[in-house]
């Protein structure tokens, strides 16, 4: 591929979409009041640490496959641990019969 | 050297104060209320005494050669030069004659009381009272420190105020014995004084020490008179010389045996004793001859003893007077304790010590007798005290009218009664005092004469109150038929002092003279002729530190005696040796006279009218009378004047606290009340704020604080993002610093 400038795809960019994936991610965490939304945010934030090990792997250490690896076990994490999101999710409905997170304030001070 | 006469006395001093320990904490429980314990110490006391006089004055020609001494220091204050204050005792003639009349006279009146008083409430207290007082005056003749002589003085003055207060719940016997303390606190004030200037010039207490000083010139003539009238003045409260008689009368309120022991024969005597120890001081300064007036033997010129001599022989005349009208058996006695006082004082006034002290020695047994005789009279009455009641008692109590009669013959001056010898010695001094003075012109000695003229005149007044007292309760018919038939005579414990004092009173004069005026042990070295050099031979009246120190060394000691007429003597003493030889009998004659004189005046007035209740005298003794009935008024100007002045004085005073101390007290009081006002405030405001301050501080952050709690996951998710950023960019920047 020749003559590589500021249009070629670099690790910048990877790490700027994984960014702007944890960003909209965190986002939605913080501002979702229905709780599967919630989950549905944490999963963005989970993929968007994911490509940040596959940028890495790729242009730090190609020959090796590390980073995949590591992204493999994270979708892994990311099944397991939505199944059990959604137990919680469940258990709680049955206490205050509504998905909206505002209504689960017991904890208050 | 021999120390028995010390350890006589002391233990004569101390056994009484024994009884009186053990008789004022047991005496209800002792058998008999515990009569017999102070009666036995102080008969024990006698039995010593009676030894010591007829071993030690008797046994030898001039009687006690060298006083014995002993002291032991009390305290000693500073450490260069200190003062030094020590208990001292003296025993020479003086002091043995005086243990023997207080311990003689004591135990009678002990033996009385125990006849007298019997019934009484507080029986036992009474007899811890008398050997309180026993001891007290025991303790006042043994000394030779003047400190020690105010202290046991003192201590006989409260044992008088609780012995005529012994009655206290009566009125009358409540205000006689605060009277008699405080008129002799006034004496008192001058005795301390007198002390306080004799401690500043001589540094010491200790007659020896005093008399040292008067004889080398220590002493600015003015300040020794001054010293030696504030001196006396404890002595005209103690002996009741006029204007502080006013106490005697009105301790009458005082049980008899009282009155007998300590307002006849002891306590008033105390105050002669002590001008008679004192008289060296009080002798003066001879200011022509430069030495002190005992040295020289020229008493006459001091003008100390003149004002003793003048105060006391007008109180010989007043008091006199003012006995001729009173009723009370009492107050006849007492009024003439009061004159015969003035008597003993005067002697010692006209410069013949040893003549007081041997009137002062008759007149305790006849006085005493009299007292206890007036007591036997009124137990017969039943406590009745005033004669115009009684009458022809002589059938009914004869002891006591033979007793009482004895000793009025011995204080009238009858010749061969010892009271004749005793009042003719002052007499006789007083004359040659006079005659001695006749060398001075005019008015000057005229005053000179006075004492011996109030005496005389005395002498006279006093035979005729005394028959007139005799006549009215023993003669003639009873004018109280009632009381007359109920009176008995009394138990022997009360009839038996009786007889041993009249026997006293009769014979003492015997005892007291082995070869005429003059050589007697009494005759304590005061006549001219034995002042040689620079030394007192046999130094009873005038002991010195050379004596003392004689006397603990052991050194052997050279005796003048009378036969050695000093060739050295003045002029003007051999003149009045001279006169005092010669005065003798015309003294003795006029004295007689007087005596005569008076007992056939009182014969002549009241036995003839006798059975009558009252006699009129009639023209103008009859405005006299007033005057003698109300005393001469004393009691009444003292009432409005000095009393007066005091309540006055406490009133203002009063007022002065009431408005200014206390208007004082209030300001601080208020003042402290507004300062705990500002206080209560900073307390709540400042201090109290900051504590609540603090507290609500806490709470309302935490208030704040409490609120990141909202429960919502978001929020939590927010703030850990929030915190992990700022973590991240610090560990950025610094592990990037450089």
């Amino acid at each position: 591929m020749g003559g590589n400038t500021f249009m070629d795809i670099g690790l910048g960019h990877y790490l700027a979409v994984s960014a702007i994936l944890f960003a909209l991610g965190l986002v939605v965490v913080m501002t979702r009041r229905n709780a599967i939304g919630i989950l549905m945010g944490l999963e963005l934030l989970l993929n968007a640490a994911g490509i940040n090990f596959v940028a890495f792997n790729r242009f730090s250490a190609p020959e090796r496959m590390d980073g995949q690896i590591f992204v493999i076990f994270i979708v892994i994490l990311a099944a397991a641990e939505a199944a059990t999101a959604l137990a919680l999710v469940l258990n709680i409905y049955h206490q205050i019969h509504t998905a909206n997170v505002d209504e689960a304030h017991l904890l208050k001070e | 050297m021999d120390q028995t006469p010390i350890l006589l006395a002391l233990l004569i001093t101390a056994l009484p104060l024994c009884a009186f320990v053990i008789q004022v904490f047991f005496g209800r429980f002792l058998p008999r209320q515990g009569d017999w314990l102070p009666t036995s110490a102080v008969g024990a006391g006698l039995i010593m005494a009676l030894y010591l006089f007829f071993t030690q004055v008797l046994g030898a020609p001039h009687g006690m050669e060298h006083p014995a001494f002993w002291k032991m220091t009390w305290l000693s204050v500073g450490e260069t030069s200190p003062f030094v204050v020590n208990f001292e005792v003296m025993i020479d003639n003086l002091s043995i004659v005086m243990l023997v009349v207080v311990t003689l006279v004591s135990f009678l009146v002990h033996l009385f009381s125990t006849g007298y008083m019997k019934g009484e409430e507080r029986y036992n207290r009474f007899f811890a009272y008398l050997a309180l007082f026993t001891f007290s005056m025991l303790g006042l003749i043994i000394t030779s420190s003047m400190l020690m002589l105010f202290i046991f003085w003192e201590l006989v003055g409260l044992c008088s105020y609780l012995l005529i207060g012994f009655y206290f719940t009566k009125d009358s016997a409540a205000a006689a014995c605060k009277k008699a303390f405080l008129t002799n606190r006034v004496g008192d004030t001058g005795f301390f004084l007198g002390l306080m200037m004799i401690a500043a010039v001589v540094g010491s207490f200790s007659f020896p020490d005093i008399f040292d000083s008067v004889r080398q010139g220590m002493w600015n003539p003015t300040l020794l008179t001054i010293a030696g009238v504030c001196i006396f003045l404890g002595a005209v409260s103690k002996s009741a010389q006029f204007p502080l008689h006013v106490w005697l009368p009105d301790a009458m309120e005082g049980p008899t045996p009282v009155s007998a022991l300590i307002h006849a024969a002891t306590m008033v005597a105390a105050g002669v004793y002590m001008i008679v120890r004192m008289f060296p001081f009080l002798a003066g300064w001879d200011a022509e001859a430069g030495q002190s007036a005992i040295m020289t033997g020229n008493y006459f010129e001091s003008d100390t003893l003149f004002i003793i001599a003048m105060v006391g022989g007008f109180t010989a005349i007043f008091a006199a007077t003012i006995a001729v009208a009173q009723y009370d058996i009492k107050k006849v006695l007492a009024y003439s304790t009061v004159s015969q006082l003035g008597y003993m004082v005067m002697g010692v006034g006209v410069g013949s010590p040893s003549a007081g002290m041997y009137h002062l020695f008759t007149h305790a047994m006849f006085k005493a007798c009299l007292f206890l005789g007036s007591g036997s009279i009124i137990l017969a009455m039943h406590h009745e005290q005033d004669m115009r009641k009684m009458g022809g008692l002589r059938k009914k109590l004869p002891i006591t009218h033979i007793t009482f009669l004895l000793a009025t013959l011995a204080l009238s001056g009858v010749p061969f009664f010892s009271g004749m010898i005793s009042k003719e010695a002052v007499l006789t001094q007083a004359y040659a005092y006079w005659e001695y003075h006749k060398h001075l012109t005019g008015g000057l000695a005229f005053a000179r004469f006075l004492p011996f003229l109030f005496c005389l005149v005395a002498a006279a007044f006093t035979a005729f109150y005394m028959f007139r007292l005799v006549i009215g309760i023993f003669y003639g018919k009873p004018r109280d038929q009632h009381a007359y038939e109920h009176a008995h005579e009394s138990p022997m414990t009360m009839t038996i002092p009786l007889m041993v004092l009249a026997g006293v009173a009769v014979i003492g004069a015997g005892i007291a003279i082995p070869g005429g005026p003059g050589t007697d042990w009494f005759e304590n070295r005061n006549a001219p002729e034995v002042v040689v050099g620079g030394m007192m031979s046999s130094e009873a009246m005038v002991p010195s530190t050379e004596v003392r120190e004689a006397w603990e060394t052991g050194a052997a000691w050279h005796d003048l005696h009378v036969e050695e007429v000093a060739e050295t003597a003045p002029p003007a003493i051999k003149e009045f040796h001279h006169a005092y030889h010669l005065a003798h009998w015309p003294t003795f004659l006029l004295a007689t006279l007087c005596g005569l004189l008076g007992i056939a005046l009182a014969y002549w007035v009241f036995f003839f009218n006798r059975g009558k209740e009252y006699v009129r005298p009639g023209g103008f003794l009859d405005a006299w009378r007033v005057w003698l009935v109300n005393l001469y008024y004393v009691d009444d100007f003292f009432a409005a004047v000095p009393i007066a002045f005091t309540h006055w004085t406490a009133r203002l005073c009063a007022a002065i606290d009431r408005v200014i101390v206390d208007s004082v007290v209030n300001g601080v009081g208020i003042l402290g009340m507004a300062v705990a006002w500002v206080a209560g405030k900073v307390d709540y405001w400042a201090v109290d704020g900051t504590v609540r301050g603090t507290g609500e501080l806490v709470l309302a952050g935490g208030d704040r604080v409490r609120r990141i709690q909202t429960g919502r996951i978001q929020d939590y998710v927010g703030l850990t993002v929030f915190g992990m950023t700022i973590v991240f960019v610090v560990v950025m920047i610094w592990t990037n610093w450089n």
